[in-house]
């Protein structure tokens, strides 16, 4: 097709990158802001501030929620209150996927106004809020970064050098490719790390070969030999009456030897219902997955998982090394900075994309390709940061009683970004979309914690600082650096009404 | 590109035609040569059945990378579609004429 290796391989960095690219920015972004998914949603529940969760985590008062929200569910599942993310979050499922989820105080039990919370930017990285078939979009996103990653590795015929170059006042598309090469090979091993262990945590999802080679595609026979976990068939008797599971947390915590993170009740309206038990991922590198099994109605001990295989152990690995529950909370730091980079490095690649044939997409115009390419860049990478920031002012500005409120959160976030979008789109047919983008976002920022001071109570600023709750301030902190930094390029676009390209294709014509 | 617009010997429509051609290949040729890759992994590695089934699933990934990026060197098209489907289905060829060796315990 092309001349040479180098050549393909640019091709297809180039449309690899680009097709994904926008797909890839958003997943990125989400990714990033979920390195602290536990602490946003702490920040989200203003009403549990200054508390704090108990020693023992408590589980009973969720179950009742769920069973009177969802008695016949597939399943009930609770995660405790932490240090983190003090919400004790419930979910009851139905075998047909719907799903109820509430937030509880971890001490008394009572209903807290819902969010959608860090959670949202956490799922939005997975599946973009698409269920299995948003998994498999964002799989196919990962394999092509992949790709991309290692064709852009193969065009580098200096790599070394090319780090230590960045001309930031070159301007055009210089700038941007210095910009593209130093945040990708900074964080190459971080990205190629994300993208294979990304891909790698839905496995089972995407690779189909083994399990059936191994065992005939028996999956079912295949998660029992691999993770050993227990089940019951129902027996279609209702369960005459739920054991307490406040009861069992301690001696499940005896028998794990770690602390009890979360708690299940399958098929709670049978009479084999059991009640499982299990820990965080924060003591080592890899998933601890290990279960323990009660019998529901009289809690009997029935099963504890057995000490994981040496591959399943791999992939509990990769896993782990993905989702940076370990090391704390200086560990999530390097990994949120690597994430930027990561942002960094796609919106600068399509940036890269638009400059280099910067002549042709002002002479196309903007119904156009290239026209296209120029409108989606303004409004996915100068739109999402926007929408991001929205959210959480919704959050705080959404009366705490309204219903569906974590809805109305999530809707706040599409709008502004659809919002954003258009205005940007159509701010850039004049050469200053950026620039309205990036001020409007770095206002909402710097005024993120004026807003947090005017409406809460002890939430804000200086009071978060009083109480040492360092989680909730460096959420306002870490706005007020991002406002800055979007600013900063605000700024620096000032002035610049039109591409220099732009401007010579108007002269000429 | 500059240099390959400059190019006239290939029709611009047969050089679309190609272009759509390897796509194809790298994404269903490529995950075809690794499913075969996985499935004959899962006999050849010297693990336990479920050990052999994780590490082979793991490594697909990168086999499917792999064949993504020889698809965009190799010669032409065709002799990338050839690769992938006759290395792949020689490799899942094995396990499905040896079913007991891949299921052994």
């Amino acid at each position: 097709m092309k001349n040479s290796l180098l050549q393909s391989m640019a091709w297809l960095h180039t449309w690899a990158g680009l097709v994904a690219g926008w797909l890839l920015f958003a997943i990125f972004v989400g990714g990033t802001l979920a390195c602290f998914d536990k602490e946003l949603d702490d920040w989200m529940r203003p009403a549990l501030h200054g508390t704090q969760p108990p020693e023992t985590p408590r589980f009973d008062a969720a179950m009742a929620w769920a069973r009177e929200r969802m008695p016949d569910a597939h399943a009930w599942w609770a995660h405790a209150g932490t240090a983190r993310d003090r919400a004790v979050t419930v979910h009851a499922a139905h075998d047909d996927g719907t799903v109820a989820s509430a937030a509880l105080d971890p001490n008394t039990g009572a209903l807290v106004p819902d969010t959608a919370g860090g959670s949202f930017f956490f799922e939005l990285h997975y599946n973009l809020h698409a269920g299995t078939p948003g998994m498999y979009v964002v799989g196919l996103a990962g394999m092509l970064m992949l790709v991309a990653l290692v064709a852009g590795v193969l065009i580098h015929k200096r790599i070394f050098k090319d780090f230590f170059t960045f001309r930031p006042r070159a301007g055009g598309q210089r700038a941007w490719l210095d910009g593209h090469n130093f945040t990708a090979v900074l964080a190459l091993p971080f990205h190629l790390m994300i993208a294979y262990s990304g891909v790698a945590i839905f496995v089972a999802s995407y690779v189909f070969g083994g399990v059936q080679a191994g065992y005939g595609g028996d999956m079912a026979k295949f998660w029992e030999e691999a993770g050993g976990y227990y089940e019951r068939e129902e027996v279609g008797r209702p369960l005459p009456r739920l054991h307490s599971l406040d009861a069992l947390v301690a001696d499940a915590q005896r028998r794990m030897g770690a602390p009890v993170d979360w708690a299940s009740v399958h098929h709670p309206d049978d009479a084999s219902a059991v009640i499982q038990f299990g820990t965080r991922h924060d003591r080592a590198v890899a998933w601890d997955m290990q279960q323990v099994t009660y019998d529901a109605s009289d809690g009997r001990f029935l099963h504890q998982t057995p000490p994981p295989g040496p591959a399943f152990r791999t992939y509990a690995f990769l896993g782990g090394l993905h989702m940076v529950q370990f090391g704390g909370s200086a560990l999530r730091w390097l990994y949120f900075l690597l994430g930027l980079c990561g942002c960094a490095m796609i919106a600068s690649g399509m940036q890269v994309w638009v400059r280099k044939r910067a002549a042709r997409v002002a002479r196309a115009g903007a119904l156009s390709g290239h026209g296209l390419v120029r409108a989606l860049n303004v409004g996915v990478v100068g739109g999402m940061p926007l929408a991001c920031v929205a959210m959480l002012w919704a959050n705080r500005l959404l009366p705490p009683g309204l219903p569906a409120r974590a809805d109305a959160e999530v809707q706040a976030f599409c709008a502004a970004w659809i919002l954003a979008a258009l205005w940007g789109a159509w701010a850039e047919r004049r050469g200053h979309g950026w620039r309205d983008l990036f001020a409007t976002t770095a206002a909402a920022l710097l005024l993120l914690p004026v807003l947090n001071l005017l409406t809460t109570a002890h939430s804000h600023l200086p009071a978060t600082l009083a109480r040492g709750e360092y989680a909730l301030a460096a959420v306002d902190l870490t706005a007020l650096a991002l406002g800055l930094g979007f600013a900063a390029l605000a700024w620096r676009l000032r002035g610049r009404r039109m591409p220099h390209a732009a401007r010579a294709v108007e002269a000429g014509a | 590109m500059a240099r390959v617009a400059a190019a006239p010997a290939v029709p611009r429509r047969r050089q679309r035609a190609g272009v759509a051609s390897r796509v194809c290949a790298a994404l269903f040729g490529g995950y075809f040569l690794a499913h075969g890759a996985t499935a004959f992994l899962t006999g050849a590695l010297p693990f336990a059945r479920v050990d052999r089934v994780i590490a082979a699933s793991l490594l697909a990934f990168a086999v499917w990378c792999a064949a993504a990026i020889y698809v965009f060197a190799a010669r032409s098209a065709w002799r990338a579609w050839g690769t992938l489907l006759l290395l792949g289905g020689a490799l899942l060829a094995v396990p499905m004429l040896f079913p007991g060796w891949a299921s052994r315990p």
